[in-house]
């Protein structure tokens, strides 16, 4: 085997490995693999999240409450409401309205029944 | 995460807790009133329990706060407490049309003396407890005929003082304890009542019989304010017709009035 067709020889089995790698990898490339649910190729590659429209990633964990931010207070307490939620509970019966009859503002009854009592007549006192 | 919901969890708490005893506070205020408990107001709309163990005398200790006995039916007034038989019958109203109103003066448990709007002055008769609805005032008036002043008080704090035409030589305001038994709205403000007036629950000694009326005596707005500050009435005391606007919102029926 002379020299030339050595070369020849090992260039053909070159390309057959190549010719057996190249594919795949061509494939790859033009193809991107579909991302698993953890975020990795089907290779077991990482790959990097796609962006959410909300700029979240595919791995954080979806927010408690997007609504209520950091303080999302019915998320700890669903009991005990909302700061306003209590307040408007209470306001009614105990706030400004007094309701327990002892309250001088109490819905104004004080002042109300006192001239609820005025009656229209003529009067004959002494004048 | 987990610190900041410690932290908004702790905050939560603290705001029930401060809820909580807020509430706790109102709710003691629903206890039964007691003339040491109410507070400075004119009236107390809460109608007492007439089987009240802890039902108030007549007047405070601190002399403040009246109470005054109140129906909307014909009410049976006897000479003494137990008595089998009534004295007398009021009517429901009086004869302007006020609901009846009548100043307790003596607190026997199931008998009450009240001061009675008749003739002579200072008439009074007993009822039962159980036929009216009580209720305290810490409104009162103060006729000084000397300086022709009136004032009111509520729990005891002067709110109105003005300057009045008293009772002339011949026809002398009445001097001693009267309530306020009828508030007429006169629907006439420039007539000679003013536009409200209030019947007392005395009568002129002099006049037995006045304009229609039976002589009864009465605090009211006037036509003339030139005799303000004067002795210059029929044995009514005049205000200025401002003062009587005023004194509608003021005075509730019942309310004492001392002359002096």
């Amino acid at each position: 085997m002379n020299r030339s067709t050595r070369i020849a020889r090992l260039t053909v089995a070159a390309g057959l490995v190549l010719g057996s790698l190249v594919p795949a990898a061509s494939a790859s490339a033009l193809t991107p693999p579909a991302p698993s649910p953890m975020g990795a190729t089907e290779f077991g590659v990482p790959q990097p999240p796609d962006p959410q429209p909300n700029g979240l990633d595919q791995f954080a964990p979806a927010p408690t409450d997007p609504g209520c931010g950091l303080v999302c207070i019915d998320d700890f307490a669903p009991g005990g409401g909302q700061p306003g939620d209590g307040g408007s509970g209470n306001g009614p019966g105990n706030g400004p309205g007094g309701g327990s009859g002892e309250d001088p503002d109490d819905g104004g009854s004080d002042s109300a029944d006192v001239e609820s009592d005025t009656v229209i007549a003529t009067p004959t006192f002494t004048g | 995460m987990r610190p900041l919901r410690t932290v908004v969890a702790a905050l939560v708490a603290a705001i029930a807790v401060m809820a909580v005893a807020a509430c706790g506070t109102t709710a003691t205020t629903d206890a039964p009133l007691t003339g040491a408990s109410l507070p400075p107001t004119a009236i107390s709309t809460a109608p007492l329990d007439s089987s009240e163990a802890t039902a108030p005398t007549a007047e405070s200790a601190d002399g403040h706060t009246s109470l005054v006995a109140r129906t909307d039916t014909e009410l049976e007034v006897f000479a003494s407490p137990g008595d089998a038989s009534p004295h007398q019958t009021l009517p429901a109203t009086t004869g302007f049309g006020s609901r009846r109103a009548l100043l307790v003066v003596d607190d026997q448990g199931e008998w009450l003396e009240v001061m009675l709007p008749v003739r002579p002055n200072g008439s009074t008769g007993w009822i039962r407890r159980a036929d009216v609805e009580l209720r305290q005032i810490e409104t009162a008036v103060v006729v000084d005929l000397d300086a022709r002043t009136l004032t009111v008080t509520e729990a005891g704090e002067v709110v109105l003082e003005t300057t009045v035409a008293v009772g002339d030589e011949s026809s002398p305001t009445p001097t001693g304890r009267f309530s306020v038994v009828d508030k007429i709205d006169t629907a006439d403000p420039d007539g000679p009542y003013g536009p409200f007036a209030f019947g007392l629950s005395g009568h002129s000694d002099v006049l037995t019989e006045f304009a229609g009326g039976d002589g009864q005596i009465g605090i009211h707005g006037t036509s003339d304010p030139s005799s303000i500050g004067r002795a210059a009435s029929h044995g009514c005391i005049r205000v200025p017709n401002d003062i009587a606007v005023v004194l509608d919102s003021l005075l509730p029926l019942g309310t004492p009035v001392t002359i002096g």
